[in-house]
């Protein structure tokens, strides 16, 4: 129930991803109009993290009482709590009222900062990384970027949904982008289903992981992750999903200097790829490719069982 | 020839465009298509769409004459149920190119995705590079040529047709073998790509049907008739059905099918009553003449919505699981009741087109008999994704009902055990669905209501989506609906109860604040008007009935449907058993059954105190027992069973003839 869209530049080039995502975002509206994701991956400082965080959401801004307050006080937890993990935070902006970026420097255990940032009610890490800076919200590619500026975002690759709600838990909470807690700059976008989903999550728990939803693209992060973390390259990682995840998907993964793409056995979910010298693009429908490019440009369908992956 | 520019003409703009040039006999030019989807959708005229770039999902999708040049590539279900006209695509063709084709020569020069050629009838896919896995996914005829190769499963399941294949085969599919060629069929092919001007001159596998699936291997044994009433007699475990379904089992070794409902008791709408007396009903029709019936379905975002003269429809129900003679009398019926019919799965018959006001053409995953003319020529359209009795499962006709003339409109082989597939080919997902409703609207002009008919599963997720995707109507369906085959332990054990399904809908488009726009259509085990006016006061818009109305037109409930001889000439396609069903008679008893309904509901509704039967509401429902309050959330009123028993049809019959 979504629509799902990859860039990555080739070659260490740059770009103005942002607005670039945007597009290829907003000619997929149609598969998903409530809520849009973004994961853009930046050049990064040495040393510097991004932090995104959300202390509400939309629809408590509007709804919830007294707000407006426990957004003040929830922000000045965060900001209490860092200090004393002893982060150093160099630089605070405000993406809208409830959801900030922050630059930070650190050298301790960044699972433990980010457990007990989490910690405080009310507040969501969206992302944590060298590169990455993960957002989502409700409201179609056009809104979200308005909203938090991504016009003009320069970086070398980015993924993103668009996301049609449909659970009675319509939390922007299970929308995608997924960012794969604790691991630096790990992302997904996926469009399917995972049938083993329980199986394959009690085995990840079994190994020490925390999930946030109940939202089965949360689990191919984790999972890709996990299998970096134990040292696998990206694309072995997926390749080995292909055969122990169960069921129809299509999905991207980003990490800080790379973009994969893997497609299920069944081919059952659509995927677009255009690829030249130094550009990739990759989208649910080639509408979304052609929002980027004016000019004529030939893709194709990846096959079933397919992995891909590019350096930036 | 004339320009049409899409980066500043919608497409429902330009479709509508080039069926007016196409009129003029003017072929069109599309400039900066981008890859939108349904370019050329619906056309009926032969002319020449010549598309400068890529194309998106269904480009010249539900045509019939028109040939389209598209100079780049194509995304999904290129040619989608083209009967005769052709496409050429310049480039690559996305996945299941020439899906459902009934004629059409569709011709890709590059490659082309996976399943391509599913399901398709007639006609030619020709493919110049190589075709990604499952070409000819469940093919029912027709020519497929791949000059590359061939990824995993060629042929997987097809029925028939052939597979051409130039280069190396990765893998046959199920049922699928290698025969050699023959010489005529060498020079045929060769004709073809000389006229697409493709160049080939090496050598090719054919492969077809192994025939060695088409027919379970034991055909079902007719059993001896034990009608519903006894089966469903459930008090001991080794009663006598128990133990005739058992030694069946023994017999053909695999599970068992038969034809109409559950007989499992549960919670329905008897375990409902009306929280206000109602057992002063005003008998006489005069009384009832300013009660308002009259109900529209499907006018949501502005076509012409159907107009019923009281919140009733016939149930989908397949020219194939029953007789030509049931569909003319169903037709004529819901003429003379003012209401509508459905073509269910298998095409639209000219006499039932011209007996019904209003039809509802519907469309399954096997497109078996879908054509874009009779859609044009269709008062709604319904895209059937499941139905009560058999969620999640495709439909089953049996060979001995597989005639030559239900082939030819449905485009199959003869005398096969014909399964249709369970899911549509171009439908896996809400996504997916969006962009298919689009292409219906655009092949009906955006004039034709269009709803979605599907069995109760997961009702609570599913009626979003349908909400979300924009249909005009859903036709919702419970386990207690009937089918004309179905595995029996599927039938007993798979739905979930009509009554849930419409409390699910109800909570479900509450949650998404989704109003009351989109038509609401309850079907499952509605036998007269009392069901009918509860179902509203439930919260649905409308009523569907199809076991009821079969039962008025003569059915017997012996539930031997499956086997295609049915005494009464319903469920047949026999013409010995069909010359047994009298259409004028049981055409009339039908329309005196409807029209009991009519009396009934009137009478309710007044007896209930409204002028208008959409006024009736929950507060006007109370539950009988616990499972019905637990799943509707009506206040458990036991007390009513005594006092406030609803009439049961009889009975109010009974009272309005006194
Ligand atoms: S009478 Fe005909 S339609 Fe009715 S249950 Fe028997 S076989 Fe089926």
């Amino acid at each position: 129930m979504c629509g799902i869209a990859g860039l990555i530049w080739k070659g260490g080039v740059t770009s103005d991803i942002g607005s670039e995502m945007t597009q290829m975002l907003q000619a997929l509206k149609h598969r998903g109009p409530d809520s849009t994701g973004f994961a853009l991956y930046g050049k990064g400082e040495e040393g510097v993290y991004v932090l995104r965080f959300k202390v509400a959401e939309q629809e408590d801004m509007k709804t919830g009482f007294d707000i407006h307050k426990q957004v003040i006080e929830r922000k000045a937890m965060v900001d209490t709590r860092l200090e004393e993990m002893g982060a150093d935070v160099t630089a605070r902006e405000d993406a809208t009222e409830y959801a900030f970026r922050y630059h930070f420097k650190f050298g301790g255990d960044l699972k433990r900062l980010i457990d007990f940032i989490e910690d405080i009610e009310g507040v969501e890490i969206l992302s944590v990384g060298k590169g990455l800076e993960l957002i989502k919200d409700l409201g179609d590619a056009a809104i979200v970027a308005e909203q938090y500026g991504l016009k003009g975002f320069v970086g070398t690759h980015a993924i993103g949904h668009t996301r049609m709600a449909t659970e009675s838990d319509v939390d922007i909470r299970s929308a995608h982008p997924y960012w794969a807690y604790p691991f630096n700059d790990v992302s997904v976008v996926h469009n399917g289903q995972l049938t083993n989903y329980w199986t394959k999550r009690r085995d990840l728990e079994r190994r020490g992981h925390r999930f946030m939803s109940n939202c089965d693209s949360e689990l191919i992060a984790v999972y890709v992750a996990d299998r970096i973390d134990q040292g696998d390259e990206l694309e072995s990682a997926m390749s080995r999903s292909i055969d122990e995840l169960d069921g129809v998907f299509t999905y991207l993964v980003a990490t800080s200097d790379q973009l994969g793409m893997a497609k299920d056995v069944m081919a059952a979910k659509p995927m677009v790829l255009y690829e030249s010298d130094e550009f990739v693009g990759l989208a649910s429908e080639e509408v979304a490719i052609r929002s980027i490019f004016p000019r004529e440009i030939d893709t194709w369908d990846p096959y079933q069982g397919e992995v891909k992956v590019w350096a930036a | 020839m004339v320009t049409i520019d899409l980066s500043h003409t919608s497409i429902t703009d330009a479709n509508q465009q080039i069926r007016d040039w196409a009129r003029d006999g003017q072929d069109v030019e599309i400039i900066n298509p981008d890859a939108r989807h349904n370019i050329g959708v619906g056309l009926v005229d032969p002319i020449t769409v010549r598309i400068k770039g890529s194309a998106g999902y269904f480009c010249g999708g539900l045509s019939d004459s028109a040939h389209y040049e598209i100079e780049h590539n194509a995304g999904w279900a290129v040619g989608d149920n083209i009967y005769k006209g052709s496409v050429v695509v310049g480039g690559n063709a996305g996945a299941i190119a020439g899906v459902a084709i009934r004629g059409a020569e569709i011709v890709v020069r590059g490659n082309m995705g996976s399943r391509a050629g599913q399901v398709m009838k007639a006609g030619t896919l020709c493919c110049g590079g190589n075709a990604a896995f499952m070409a000819g996914y469940m093919m029912y005829g027709g020519r497929i040529i791949i000059l590359g190769d061939a990824a995993e499963k060629v042929g997987q399941d097809m029925s028939a047709g052939e597979i051409f294949v130039g280069g190396n085969i990765k893998s046959l599919g199920n049922d699928t073998m290698i025969v050699d060629m023959e010489a005529h069929e060498r020079d045929e092919i060769m004709a073809f790509l000389e006229r697409y001007k493709l160049n080939y001159r090496g050598d090719f596998t054919k492969v077809v049907n192994a025939g060695k699936k088409l027919r379970y291997a034991n055909a079902e044994p007719r059993s001896r008739p034990q009608p519903f009433f006894v089966s469903s007699k459930s008090s001991n475990y080794w009663n006598p059905k128990v133990q005739e379904d058992i030694w069946i089992k023994g017999e053909v070794g695999r599970y068992r099918i038969r034809g109409y409902g559950a007989s499992k008791p549960v919670p329905h709408l008897n375990d409902i009553a009306f929280a206000k007396d109602v057992s002063g009903v005003a008998a006489r029709p005069e009384e009832l003449k300013d009660i308002n019936l009259k109900t529209t379905v499907g006018g949501r975002f502005g076509a012409k919505p159907l107009s019923l003269s009281m919140p009733v429809m016939i149930a989908p129900m397949s020219f194939g699981a029953l007789s030509r003679s049931v569909k003319i009398a169903l037709a004529r019926a819901s003429r003379l009741s003012g209401i509508s019919e459905n073509t269910g799965e298998g095409g639209m018959l000219d006499e039932q087109r011209a007996e019904a006001d209003q039809l509802i053409f519907q469309c399954l995953s096997g497109r078996l008999g879908w054509n874009v003319k009779d859609m044009q020529r269709a008062d709604a359209i319904e895209i059937y994704i499941s139905q009560g009795a058999k969620p999640g499962l495709g439909g089953q006709l049996m060979a001995k009902k597989v005639t030559p003339e239900l082939a030819a409109i449905r485009g199959i082989p003869v005398g096969i055990d014909l399964r249709s597939p369970s899911r549509h080919p171009d439908v896996l997902g809400a996504d997916d669905l969006v962009i298919k409703l689009q292409e219906f609207r655009e092949a009906t002009f955006h004039k034709v209501p269009i709803g979605i008919k599907m069995g109760a599963g997961r009702v609570n997720d599913d009626i979003k989506i349908a909400y979300k995707d924009g249909f005009d109507f859903v036709e919702l369906d419970g386990l207690q609906g009937s089918t004309g085959a179905a595995s029996t332990e599927v039938l007993e054990n798979v739905g979930i109860p009509t009554l849930s399904g419409v409390q699910e809908a109800i909570d479900g488009l509450a949650e998404i604040d989704a109003g009351d726009d989109m038509d609401l259509v309850m079907m499952g085990g509605i036998k007269d008007g009392v069901d009918v006016v509860k179902m509203l006061a439930l919260g649905a818009d409308c009523t569907s009935v199809g076991t009821s109305a079969i039962i008025a037109g003569g059915c017997i409930a012996c539930m031997q449907c499956h086997v295609g001889t049915c005494p009464v000439g319903i469920a047949t396609q026999d013409p010995e058993h069909e010359a047994r069903y009298d259409i004028d008679r049981q055409s009339m008893n039908m329309h005196r059954y409807f029209e009991s309904l009519r009396w009934q509901i009137a009478a309710i509704t007044k007896a209930l105190g409204y002028d208008d039967v959409h006024k009736v509401n929950r507060g006007d429902l109370v539950a009988l027992t616990p499972e019905a309050a637990d799943i509707t959330g009506l206040p458990f009123r036991p007390e009513h069973r005594e006092t406030r028993r609803p009439l049961t049809g009889l009975e109010l019959l009974d009272r309005q003839a006194g």
